[in-house]
């Protein structure tokens, strides 16, 4: 540079002046953000190539591929944030850092772009779904611990059921560093020594610009890959944003994520009562059963136990019958005798003599008899 | 020196009387033979009377 020049001007060699300018510009406008329409969008290896227009101007701008969150095509309106800086070969640019989508139609447009994109990956299919232990023990909380939905959610959890641990990692929820904040969030909780039952991703209502970040490639594919299951619940009131189309399960507030993930005391406890009292209705009418059952059985052994002693009174009552029919005494009492003979019974006949001394037994009385006369029975 | 009665076996009495019965019935015993068996059997129906109420009353007190 030579500025002892007559006419006071400087006078640069050209790499020089792109130095000066480069240095000058940069400390007056660092970092800038800039609003307009994309335009002329190329993609040359990682380095992305755009325009932004309006009516009346147009800027180039160059950035690497990674800074975008979200798919962008020509005509979307975005915000941009950037240094300015003159390229020695290829001129005026400024050097992207962010990209944001504005109003709705753009970040609709992009998000829809994406949703088709992750479709053919099947990151949404229902079948990679998993089940959020119920009720978990340990949840993951990701969220911003100045919002109304980390109140909501903590006082809803605690109201609905106590005793569950759990792990909050404060985030932005919207803005740039949100992203990188939710998926090193994502990252910290499947990194833990103790996994979490759950991972909850939650915030409150916004625009769609405050919300579209939950629409980000690297979110999505962070909750995808996720080795624990999740939960997204972002107030919102018409479309669902990626995250909560890609995640296990979601929700539609912050308290409606506590509701899901665990149930209410009391309802358990009506419902304990309620099995209590069906269980003592079981039992009772299991006893009662038992006792009728017992009643019966009781019954027929004692019909059995009579039948039994019926039968062998009977048995007894024969074997008296017919032991009294072979009574030796019963001829007597139809008036035959017995006659004995040397003190025994005389059964057939035997010899008899004159004079042999007998005794003849009647019913009621003995004879003693003297022989005084023999005669054969078939003699005349 | 003192000695166990002997347990009462209603199915032992049964055989028992069953036996005189037959004995009995073939018509070989003598007078004597048949009285002697004669007391022998009405002592056991009144042995299996007696047993009988026994269990009868024992099962009423069961009850």
């Amino acid at each position: 540079m030579n500025n002892s020049s007559p006419d006071n001007l400087l006078r640069f060699e050209v790499k020089e002046f792109v130095d000066y300018f480069n240095q000058t510009i940069e400390y007056a406008y660092n970092r800038i953000a800039v609003i307009g329409e994309i335009a002329n969008i190329r993609l040359r290896n990682n380095v992305i190539y755009f325009d932004l227009k309006d009516n009346e101007a147009k800027i180039n701008f160059w950035a690497y591929k990674n800074i975008l969150n979200t798919p962008i095509e020509d005509g979307m309106i975005v915000e941009v944030i950037g240094t300015p800086r003159l390229h020695p070969q290829y001129g005026f640019k400024l050097t992207a850092y962010s990209l944001k989508l504005i109003g709705e139609g753009s970040i609709k447009k992009s998000a829809e772009l994406l949703k088709l994109k992750l479709e053919k990956e099947g990151l949404f299919d229902i079948s990679r779904k998993r089940i959020i232990p119920y009720p978990p023990k340990r949840i993951g909380l990701i969220t911003s611990i100045q919002s109304a939905a980390y109140v909501d959610f903590i006082k809803v959890l605690s109201e609905r059921l106590g005793g569950i641990e759990i792990y909050v990692i404060d985030v932005l929820v919207q803005g740039d560093k949100s992203v990188d904040q939710i998926v090193g969030a994502i990252n910290r909780f499947n990194n833990m020594k103790t996994l979490t039952d759950v991972i909850v991703i939650t915030r409150g209502g916004g625009s769609p610009e405050d919300l579209q970040f939950f629409n980000s490639e690297k979110i999505v594919r962070s909750i995808s890959s996720s080795r624990i299951p999740t939960l997204v619940a972002i107030g919102h009131e018409i479309d669902q944003s990626l995250a909560e189309l890609v995640a296990d399960s979601k929700a539609s507030t912050p308290s409606n994520a506590a509701e899901l993930i665990v149930p209410d005391k009391n309802t358990i406890l009506s419902g304990l009562i309620s099995i209590l009292n069906e269980t003592e209705s079981i039992i009772r009418n299991k006893i009662l059963s038992e006792v009728e059952d017992i009643k019966i059985i009781k019954s027929e052994l004692n019909r059995s136990i009579e039948g039994f002693f019926l039968n062998e009174k009977n048995k007894i009552d024969s074997y008296d019958t017919l032991v009294k029919a072979y009574d030796p005494f019963l001829p007597l009492k139809r008036g035959y005798a017995l006659i004995k003979k040397n003190n025994n019974y005389i059964e057939r006949d035997v010899e008899f003599k004159i004079n042999d001394n007998i005794e003849i037994e009647l019913e009621s009385q003995f004879l003693g008899a003297k022989i005084n006369q023999l005669r054969k029975k078939n003699d005349n | 020196m003192i000695t166990k009665t002997p347990k009462f076996n209603y199915d032992e009495t049964k055989l028992e009387l069953d036996k005189i019965l037959n004995d009995i019935r073939m018509n070989n015993l003598t007078i004597e033979e048949l009285i002697i068996q004669y007391k022998r059997a009405n002592e056991l129906i009144k042995l299996m009377n007696k047993y009988l109420k026994t269990a009868q009353n024992l099962i009423k007190e069961i009850k």
